[in-house]
């Protein structure tokens, strides 16, 4: 047996060639991926752990919490209540404002209404003595009755102021009389001229709406003494003695 | 004498330089293994395989091997190591292959190994020790020992080397004898043998350069142990 050192030095090179491509193409990927899977698999430890210690932290801040929270959840619902309470004396206290402006307006329809009722009554009223005095005048003379008023007028003329007077007599005069004057027409022309002067002309119409009585109505001036104008003047007495005690 | 496995057959000529089957073998298989861990390497992912585990055990293997036998951490010996053990493993098993005869059979391939892990063992103690401190490693326990350790050195490389050459070129040798005996199927049992052998003396090979290696850094720890005792 003999060596032959090329076959020697060609195997030592070729070995040590295989050293380098294995190290390079197989020992050196293989554990460089299990070093890498083994940094993983501490990266991953560690994150876990770390979550595990961040997952204690927020059990034991939560476990705090909670204790916390009782006096929490009673002061939360005192101050609900002083809310609510707060709330409610505001609606009461809008509802009332409220029934007080309906009061208010039902009583101010209910005044309207009774004024209404009361002018109503007025009305009647007034028609009713109407009634009255027309049945009371039927009864007596118209004669008579219109020489009772005559006086009257020829007072109310003779207190005029002169200068109306004047003008009065000036115009022609239009004598409206309840009732026909009948005989009495030349006594009623008389006291005219009595009290206005002899040339003052009168001219005579009858008007029933009247009652009784006697008006003279000229173009300056009315001179009113009829139970008409009485009863006229008497309701608007009322009426504002009415307004003024409401 | 071209027949017998104790002389390489030479397969053709570089000028006056022989290139013989040994050589060619050994590039096939260098082909195959550096073609196979391209291959096999190309797509390693953080989630193994089926593929990429069968890898990582025999990485892992390899590294417990040398944790365990050398007593430290394997970076700086796998890649020769388990080149080592790869290689010769292939090259045993290779006779498997119809007309292929393992190039560990030839010692040449054999004593390529023995120097490279001689080298080796020289390189790792020198780097440990620095060549002066591994030089005095020989004059341990007495300077009187230092013919002792030196004949040491070559004669445990020389062992290793015909250790496998012996116990490969024999299984060689046997089953050429038996085949021109018998039929073609009564070396099988043998075959199957050879291939254990064959492991087995893969196995022993890279054990002892990790043992002598070992050695040589054990010496060196010892030596700084004892400079660091007042």
């Amino acid at each position: 047996m003999s060596i032959d050192w090329w076959t020697l030095a060609f195997q030592t090179i070729n070995v040590l060639i295989l050293v380098g491509l294995l190290a390079r193409f197989f020992f050196r990927p293989v554990a460089e991926i299990v070093a890498r899977r083994k940094a993983e698999i501490a990266r991953s430890l560690d994150d876990a752990r770390t979550a595990r210690e961040e997952a204690d932290r927020l059990k034991v801040e939560r476990e705090a919490r909670l204790a916390t929270v009782g006096p929490e959840r009673d002061r939360l619902f005192a101050a609900a209540e002083a809310e609510a309470e707060k709330h409610r004396q505001g609606l009461v206290a809008a509802a009332e404002a409220e029934a007080a402006k309906v009061r208010e307006a039902g009583e101010a329809d209910v005044a309207r209404d009774r004024a209404a009722a009361e002018r109503a009554v007025a009305g009647h009223a007034s028609q009713l003595a109407f009634a009255i005095a027309r049945r009371l005048v039927e009864r007596i003379p118209a004669e008579a009755l219109t020489l009772a008023f005559l006086d009257g007028l020829v007072a109310q003329v003779a207190a005029l102021p002169d200068d109306d007077r004047r003008r009065l007599a000036a115009e022609d005069v239009h004598l409206v009389s309840a009732a026909p004057l009948g005989d009495a027409e030349p006594a009623v022309r008389a006291a005219l001229a009595g009290v206005l002067g002899d040339g003052v002309s009168v001219s005579v119409t009858v008007d029933p709406a009247l009652i009784a009585g006697l008006e003279i109505q000229a173009a300056s001036l009315v001179v009113r003494n009829s139970w008409r104008a009485d009863l006229e003047r008497i309701q608007k007495e009322v009426s504002s003695e009415r307004r003024h005690a409401a | 004498m071209d027949s017998t496995p104790l002389v390489a057959k030479v397969d053709f000529w570089i000028g006056t330089v022989p290139i013989t089957e040994p050589v060619v073998i050994t590039w096939c298989i260098i082909a195959v293994l550096a073609g196979g861990a391209c291959l096999v390497t190309r797509h390693l992912s953080l989630v193994p395989g089926t593929w990429q585990t069968v890898l990582e055990l025999v990485v892992g293997v390899i590294d417990d091997q040398i944790r365990v036998t050398m007593r430290a951490e394997p970076e700086p010996y796998r890649a020769l190591i388990g080149t080592l053990l790869i290689f010769i493993l292939t090259a045993n098993w290779s006779s498997l292959v119809p007309g292929v005869e393992p190039p560990t059979a030839h010692v040449e391939t054999d004593a390529a190994l023995g120097l490279i892990v001689f080298v080796a063992t020289l390189g790792f103690g020198i780097k440990e020790l620095g060549l002066r401190g591994y030089l005095a490693t020989f004059a341990q326990p007495t300077i009187l020992m230092m013919p002792v350790n030196l004949v040491e050195v070559f004669t445990r490389t020389f062992s290793m080397i015909v250790r496998l050459f012996g116990n490969v070129m024999s299984g060689v040798f046997i089953i050429g004898i038996i085949l021109s005996l018998a039929a073609i199927l009564v070396p099988v049992p043998l075959m199957a043998l050879d291939l254990l052998t064959g492991a087995v003396q893969a196995y022993i090979f890279a054990a002892l350069a990790m043992v002598f290696i070992a050695s040589a850094l054990e010496e060196g720890r010892q030596q700084t142990d004892r400079s660091d005792t007042p």
